[in-house]
């Protein structure tokens, strides 16, 4: 079977220097060169180097490396020795170890071919993969220049930027790729980079920023035609309608002005039967805007410009900034609350003000625009959908925006503000549909709704809940039959947040598992794995005078993990993207954690005012203890560790992180690709179960005792002293600190772990009697902030 | 009341810790080091030599098992001479000499080896397992409050601002760069060979070198480059590792003698102890100690303050150093001449013994009668000693 082990990477820039540290973070060896400079720079003439210093003739590849350190291109900064640099000049012939060799050189195709001819021909081993980055040149030109052994092997890989947060990757093959290349690399984007594969065609700018950029330029003329400010029509254009946080004008900055412009100004050259392609013009005041350098983030003035007093904005009639306005749209504030996404974009089209009026016009040209495209850039429309989410972070796609507004809704609409709406849009009753547990797609060329197709790979809660694979469930959390035996427990309240509700489903899930299943996955598909506890839960009974409620369930959910822990079959946990306070004690209490790539997992109670109390300070007491017993060596240094996890509510910045928090153990797993992390965490628990042994509780516990309180409260004086906390968080450190270290007992007394629960509950609720902990809590549901009290 | 004479006091280079050049030498092997280059330069017999006396902050793993007993027979002592490790923390090098002292005005001992050794490298400030007393933590936390912010405690309490610290702290590097190209240490230094061992290529390639300087220092610090630095004590404090004392590895030995053993063998001293005395501080400002000890030293030898013609004065922090300077209105100019532990580093308990070596060597030089070696000491302590050249 092929392999990918080694990768070169040609061309250090912003693109070329994150992809390779994103195929870092997938364990892979990578080469990073580009070019050598002309010139010295005054830095390295002062510590004296020459033209031929090594650490001139890398500098660039020297320079993006530590440009991807510094922008979290990395899972972690120690992946970074994986990146070894050098410089088209000395190095190039250590492309011949490589089994891929990806060009991310400028976008220029006088450039990249005398790269390929000069540079990468000479030194490229028959059977290596060669690809380019390119976001839109003729993959066929390029192919031109390859001898026939290497044609077969060579297509387009276009990562998207940042590479390592967007999912997005388009396979584009030529018309000489070999399509067990293209298969082979798909499979590769997946499961080893963890990315979304859209394949493309041969066309200008392929799937996504065809479609994103001729919406961002179709957004600048309504702007000015509704004459909305930037400001406006971002608040528009964001989340409340789907899309991502940076909506439009911001997006542009993120991107670049003047990559924005030259994409324009090529999609105009290149696009010269485009319906659209006058959209394709820039438009003058953002010519202005170039010629002035607002080039956007980079250049720290774009659309938007950050100042003392806030996010000012451009005023594109006088080319001035212009101080926050913060503009309030009803028909935005209605759409934020309508739902999923589905719904939000039918209510943001639907209000009746200018912001409706603003997201509607963008959206139907786009729409528009976007079926005209099939099957010029895509024979189907899921392709182009997705490439929008994992490309432009649409939470759903154009098709799917059509579906939710009603296609012949939007298609009557569209014709009475006397747009051209396709005749074969008026045909279409839906693009998706759903049937027994299966989903189909609309295929625009034969006129059949087409199965989409789950690989086996894979597993879709979704799906499988449409196809009756609930056992039970409630309004918290359901239990699925996963098939081969293995349940799995998913979470499905607001922010998958921990309540009675799922409390419960932990109890079922786990008999169901111990009466005659095999094992028990706990994971979702929703948007994180779980934010925690339900605080509102929480503040009601303080407020009520109720805290023996919260007691209650604070015994429930320690007494469920407890079972979870110690159940008879083996346990998975699958966390990703937020996994909070009560969420991470659930993910603590598996057997085995196999974890997303992007997993950001802390205790973070300490920020209302509490300290975890289902099990995870009992854990990480636990884990500290059982260290320090193992090499019969001193507990303190693991002990003061864990207390800092908890004392600075510190969460990982990614799974890679976790191992060294101690949230994760040896034997645990990290999954690239989202997609596949239940049907992952299935296969381990099948694994586990051929050999499982339950676990046990551990015997002879020492507490830490009063003498490692002692250190840990003298460190918390300190910080007090200095500012670094507050009395309170001093109060909540020494609450922490009782309950890790065992409490106020000799070092060295023997404790259990219920010993230890009891005493979380205990601190736990002598917390919540402190209105401090009540003010917490507050200012959190209302602003999602933390107070410092 | 027999007088106590110092015959000779010598100390090794000071090295950062971690990146110096002694990182990898032990504490032990770094008092051996002084003991041997002390008795080879006096060219006593070591028989004669009654006890070794050696102060360590933190007397364990490496410094462990009662290292001035280790480092003598490491040194190459004949057996029959004991050894014995004490500790009073940053004074400990200097209550090592007092001690010595205060047996030959006892009439209890003719020759005695003092001095301190302290690997910050092997064994940190507040040592491996940092196991504060509970009850204390709990009833008088001040007792432990970190070295740090005692000197930010210090420098509110006292008015210190971080402009006179970091100016403070540049002067130290640079009078300790101009001392250091003068050659000033060379003759109290007592160079250390050390092994070096790296992974070349795959080989494992050992060498020995001698290291001879200090390593500490930065001729290119000036208060413009410290001022960048960030208070991490304090939030908006104005302690910096820029304006406090660096961790150091390093040892010192000090030969402590009677009049009678030096008639016997015929040499002369360089110096007489001349008083001593120790006092304790509230702990939360211990730097501020050596306001208490210096007065009680100099009544101690029936001295003024005008008859100092030198001060060591250990640079814990410059915050406390310059709160002292400006309570007891000491002068300036006479303090730390050849830099301080800002430059040239603090290796806890060796300290004392080590700014006697420099101390004596910059007396001779300057012909000053009077010269004192003073510091701060962790949980509210002050110590004090005075040496008159003889």
């Amino acid at each position: 079977m092929k392999q990918i082990k080694r990768v070169s990477v040609l061309g250090a820039g912003v693109m070329g220097a994150t992809i390779a540290a994103h195929l870092a973070n997938a364990g892979l060896d990578v080469l990073l060169l580009d070019m050598v400079p002309k010139e010295l720079s005054d830095a390295e003439q002062a510590k004296g180097l020459t033209l031929g210093s090594p650490e001139v003739r890398n500098r660039y590849a020297i320079q993006g490396k530590q440009g991807a350190i510094k922008g979290k291109g990395f899972y972690l900064k120690d992946f970074a020795a994986q990146v070894s640099v050098g410089n088209f000049e000395d190095h190039m012939e250590k492309i011949s170890s490589c089994d891929w060799v990806v060009e991310v050189v400028v976008e220029n195709m006088a450039i990249k071919k005398s790269l390929i001819t000069e540079k990468i021909l000479p030194n490229l081993t028959e059977g290596t993969i060669l690809s380019t980055n390119t976001s839109g040149l003729s993959v066929n030109e390029m192919a031109e220049l390859l001898p026939e052994q290497h044609r077969k092997n060579f297509l387009v890989t276009h990562f998207f930027n940042p590479p390592r947060f967007l999912r997005l990757l388009e396979i584009v093959p030529s018309r000489y790729t070999d399509p067990e290349v293209v298969s082979f690399m798909s499979e590769f984007g997946s499961k080893r980079l963890g990315k979304g594969i859209v394949y493309g065609k041969d066309t200008p700018n392929f799937v996504a920023n065809r479609i994103g950029v001729y919406n961002m330029f179709n957004a600048m003329r309504h702007l000015v035609d509704l004459d909305l400010t930037v400001e406006e029509a971002d608040a528009a254009s964001g989340p409340s309608s789907a899309r991502p946080k940076s909506a439009i004008f911001r997006t542009c900055d993120l991107v670049g002005n003047d990559t924005m412009a030259h994409v324009c100004r090529n999609s105009f050259e290149l696009l010269s039967n485009d319906e659209e392609r006058q959209m394709f013009q820039v438009p003058d005041f953002y010519s202005a805007m170039i010629e002035k350098g607002l080039f956007g983030q980079k250049a720290k003035q774009g659309f938007f410009k950050k100042e003392k007093d806030g996010i000012h904005y451009y005023d594109y009639q006088t080319g001035e900034y212009r101080a926050p306005q913060v503009p309030k749209f009803g028909s935005v504030k209605v759409a934020k609350k309508a739902g999923d996404a589905a719904a939000k974009v039918k209510a943001a089209v639907n209000g009746d003000d200018k912001a409706a009026e603003f997201v509607w016009r963008n959206l139907r040209d786009t729409l528009i625009y976007s079926f005209n495209r099939i099957p010029e850039i895509s024979d189907d429309v899921i392709n182009v959908d997705n490439a929008m989410k994992w490309g432009f972070g649409w939470e759903i796609g154009p098709f799917e925006m059509l579906d939710a507004i009603g296609v012949q809704q939007f298609v009557v609409r569209a014709e009475s503000d006397g747009v051209v709406v396709p005749a074969a849009m008026r045909e279409i009753e839906s693009f998706y549909k759903s049937e027994g547990g299966k989903k189909f797609a609309l295929n625009l060329v034969s006129g059949k709704y087409e199965e989409i197709p789950v690989s086996a790979s894979q597993i879709n809660l979704n799906r499988l809940r449409q196809a009756g694979s609930v056992l039970e469930g409630n309004q918290d959390a359901s239990i699925h039959d996963i098939g081969d035996g293995v349940i799995c427990l998913e979470f499905h309240s607001k922010m998958n947040a921990i309540d009675l509700g799922t409390i419960e489903m932990i109890e079922k899930a786990v008999a169901r598992a111990e009466a005659g299943g095999v094992g028990l996955v706990v994971g979702n598909q929703g948007s994180a794995f779980s934010a925690g506890a339900n605080l509102a839960y929480f503040l009601e009974a303080i407020k009520a005078k109720e805290l023996n409620k919260i007691e209650e369930l604070i015994i429930r959910l320690q007494n469920a993990l407890m079972g979870m822990k110690y159940a008879s079959v083996p346990v998975v946990a699958a966390p990703f993207g937020m996994v909070l306070g009560g969420g991470a004690e659930v993910a603590l209490h598996a057997d085995v954690i196999n974890a997303h790539a992007e997993t950001f997992m802390g205790l973070v109670e300490i920020g209302v005012g509490l300290l975890p109390a289902g099990g995870g300070t009992k854990e990480l007491a636990l884990r500290a203890i059982e260290k320090a017993s193992a090499y019969r060596t001193d507990v303190t240094p693991f002990i003061s560790k864990h207390f800092q996890n908890i004392l600075m509510g510190k969460v990982s910045g990614a799974a890679a992180e976790l191992e060294g928090m101690n949230y994760m153990r040896p034997g645990d797993a990290v999954t690239m690709d989202i997609d596949r992390l239940i049907a992952d965490a299935k296969q381990r628990v099948l694994s586990l179960s051929a050999t499982y042994r339950p676990s046990q509780p551990p015997q002879n516990l020492k507490a830490p005792g009063r003498d490692v309180g002692a250190v840990l409260k003298s460190q918390l004086y300190t910080m007090q002293v200095g500012g670094f906390i507050s009395e309170y968080e001093m109060e909540l450190g020494s609450s922490i600190a009782e309950v890790i270290t065992g409490g106020d007992v000799p070092a060295g007394t023997l404790i259990s772990e219920q010993y230890l629960l009891d005493l979380e509950r205990e601190n736990f609720l002598k917390l919540c009697g402190n209105d401090k902990t009540v003010a917490r809590i507050e200012n959190m549901l209302k602003t999602g902030k933390v107070l410092r009290n | 009341m027999s007088k106590a004479y110092i015959l000779a006091a010598f100390r090794t280079p000071a090295c950062r810790a971690y990146k110096g050049n002694f990182k990898s030498v032990r504490p032990d092997d770094l008092a051996a080091a002084a003991i041997k280059g002390l008795v080879e330069r006096t060219a006593i017999d070591p028989m004669d030599v009654e006890d070794v006396i050696l102060g360590c902050a933190f007397p364990e793993a490496e410094a462990g098992w009662d290292v001035a007993r280790v480092a003598s027979l490491k040194a190459g002592l004949p057996y029959q001479v004991p050894g014995m490790t004490i500790n009073r923390l940053c004074s400990s090098g200097l209550q090592s000499i007092a001690l010595a002292a205060e047996k030959i005005n006892a009439g209890q001992a003719d020759c005695l080896i003092a001095g301190g050794t302290e690997s910050m490298t092997c064994v940190p400030l507040g040592g491996n397992k940092f196991a504060p007393n509970p009850d204390l933590v709990a009833n008088y936390p001040e007792a432990f409050t970190g070295m740090g912010m005692t000197a930010e405690l210090v420098a509110e309490k006292y008015g210190i601002e971080r402009e006179e610290m970091d100016a403070f702290g540049a002067a130290s590097h640079q009078k300790a760069a101009v001392a250091i190209a003068a050659g000033k240490f060379s003759d109290e230094i007592i160079p250390v060979e050390v092994e070096y061992a790296a992974l070349v290529d795959g080989v494992m390639q050992k060498k020995t070198g001698l290291v001879s300087a200090d390593d500490g220092v930065r001729a290119a610090t000036t208060a413009a480059s410290l001022a960048k630095l960030k208070p991490v004590f304090k939030l908006k404090g104005r302690v910096t590792a820029g304006n406090t004392s660096q961790m150091t590895d390093g040892a010192a030995a000090v030969l402590v003698v009677s009049e009678a053993y030096l008639k016997r063998i015929g040499k002369d001293p360089i110096a007489r102890f001349a008083g001593f005395a120790v006092c304790g501080v509230p702990p939360e400002i211990m730097g501020i100690g050596p306001v208490e000890a210096i007065p009680a030293a100099l009544k101690a030898a029936g001295l003024k303050q005008e008859d100092i013609g030198l001060y060591e004065l250990n640079e814990a922090f410059a915050a406390q150093a310059l709160a002292v300077a400006k309570e007891l209105g000491l002068n300036k100019e006479i303090i730390n001449v050849n830099g301080g532990a800002i430059a040239l580093g603090h290796p806890l308990g060796a300290t004392g013994s080590k700014l006697t070596a420099t101390l004596l060597s910059e007396m001779r030089r300057t012909d000053t009668r009077y010269g004192m070696v003073s510091m701060c000491i962790g949980l509210g302590m002050g110590a004090a000693g005075i040496f008159e050249k003889i």
